[in-house]
């Protein structure tokens, strides 16, 4: 990072390679499409090192990379006109029986995994980042409320509404006594 | 943690995302294409002798002649370079239009934070503007990535192609299959190259006209500071045609066939 940050292109293509695959994926969660995710996600990368300079040290860096990757990929979405979730719905068509499931993953049946990406789709934008980001991609609160433009607080409160109105979709659609034990 | 919350742990693991693309190949090259972050502002350490040079060479006529001169002495100084004897008992440089090439016995340092130094990003209409030299392109390749004219070199703005790596051309530095750089001509110190003992020098034809293909070991580009791999230079007019690739020779000498 202190190579990079005075200005060592060889040193920052190393932190890109390091951070590349959860920047795009954060990236196809704001952006309307895989193919303005990776614009969205190369352009955050550039500005990122346009403006390492000016950032601190001490603080840690993929918090800071994924809110420009997501400010990135939203200003696209808006640009471009498109609605949000797209790429979600993208993934949940990719969600297949190829690959051999983990034993645990494997108690969720296909119909069980629709029905959960469903009714993740059909909250608004919201609700659907803040648990996307912390159940799919795994991010801390505080990178969370980087990604989203919030206080850490304020995740815990948002996270615990956006579960309630997705535990509510899927009742309403009959899914939630399928998930439920 | 809740049920709910439980299932989404196991969807995480089930979820396809795209395949992540080569983000850093990508970014590397762009970057490498940004201005030097470091000395973006920084005068270059010819700018102060340029003018003279431009004045001493006076009109276009004068500077044609001085051009023809400056590829005598390449001819001269590439034979000579040939044989290894008379090398080491003359001084070993040579100019080609705008670029003088010097032997040294250890190669400098190279900064590790130099970009590729190519000045503003622009579009290809607006450099053929703005540029002091013609821009035309590598047809061989079709239209470049990126377009970028410097207006800190003497004697008009210069201009750069940049085509990424692609299959069949391979990255140069950083990303970069393919760098076309017009020079204006006139001025035998815009850029130097300084070359060790492990980088060649050969006279080529390029398209009927003279030419040098350094290649071999890195040399040291100045400015900006920084290593670059096998190069074919060559004049056409009064502009100094640098082509970086690591494509070989016979390579280098197809896309240059195509510059149009």
């Amino acid at each position: 990072m202190a190579r990079a940050r005075r200005g060592d292109a060889v040193a920052y293509e190393a932190l890109v390679r390091a951070h590349q695959d959860i920047a795009f994926r954060t990236a196809c969660l704001f952006a309307g499409s895989a193919a303005d995710a990776e614009e969205a996600a190369q352009e955050a990368f550039v500005k990122a090192w346009r403006a390492l300079p000016r950032f601190r040290p001490d603080a840690p860096f993929r918090p800071w990379l994924l809110a420009i990757v997501a400010n990135e990929a939203r200003d696209r979405r808006r640009a471009a006109g498109r609605r949000a979730g797209l790429v979600l719905r993208a993934a949940q068509e990719r969600v297949s029986g190829d690959a051999a499931p983990s034993p645990e993953a494997a108690l969720l049946a296909g119909g069980e995994r629709r029905e959960l990406l469903a009714a993740l789709g059909a909250l608004d934008e919201r609700d659907r980042a803040v648990i996307a980001c912390r159940h799919l991609l795994d991010l801390s609160e505080r990178e969370t409320a980087e990604v989203l433009g919030c206080r850490p607080g304020t995740v815990k409160s948002r996270l615990s509404r956006a579960l309630g109105r997705m535990r509510a979709e899927l009742e309403s659609t009959g899914a939630g006594e399928v998930v439920a034990p | 943690m809740t049920d709910l919350e439980q299932q989404l742990a196991l969807l995480r693991d089930e979820i396809a995302w795209p395949p992540t693309p080569d983000l850093a190949g990508a970014v590397g090259a762009r970057i490498a294409t940004e201005p030097d972050r470091a000395g973006r502002d920084k005068p270059r350490p010819w700018t102060s002798v340029a003018p003279r040079v431009r004045d001493r060479l006076g009109g276009p006529r004068a500077r044609a002649a001085a051009i023809a001169a400056l590829v005598v002495v390449a001819v001269l100084a590439a034979t000579l370079a040939a044989a290894p004897g008379v090398r080491a008992r003359i001084a070993d440089w040579l100019g080609i239009g705008a670029v003088r090439i010097e032997r040294v016995d250890r190669l400098p340092d190279a900064s590790p934070s130099a970009g590729l130094g190519l000045g503003t990003r622009t579009t290809l209409p607006a450099a053929r503007r703005t540029a002091g030299v013609p821009v035309p392109t590598i047809t061989a390749l079709g239209p470049p990535d990126a377009v970028y004219v410097d207006r800190r070199v003497p004697g008009g703005a210069g201009a750069s192609l940049v085509y990424l790596a692609r299959p069949g051309l391979p990255s140069a530095t950083r990303g970069v299959g393919a760098l076309l750089t017009m020079l204006p001509g006139g001025d035998p110190l815009i850029v130097k190259k300084l070359l060790g003992a492990g980088t060649s020098v050969q006279s080529v034809d390029v398209d009927g006209g003279f030419g040098v293909f350094v290649a071999g070991d890195a040399h040291l580009v100045v400015p900006p500071n920084r290593l670059a791999g096998n190069t074919l230079l060559w004049v056409r007019g009064e502009t100094t045609y640098r082509l970086e690739t690591a494509l070989g020779r016979d390579g280098a000498l197809r896309l240059a066939r195509s510059v149009r």
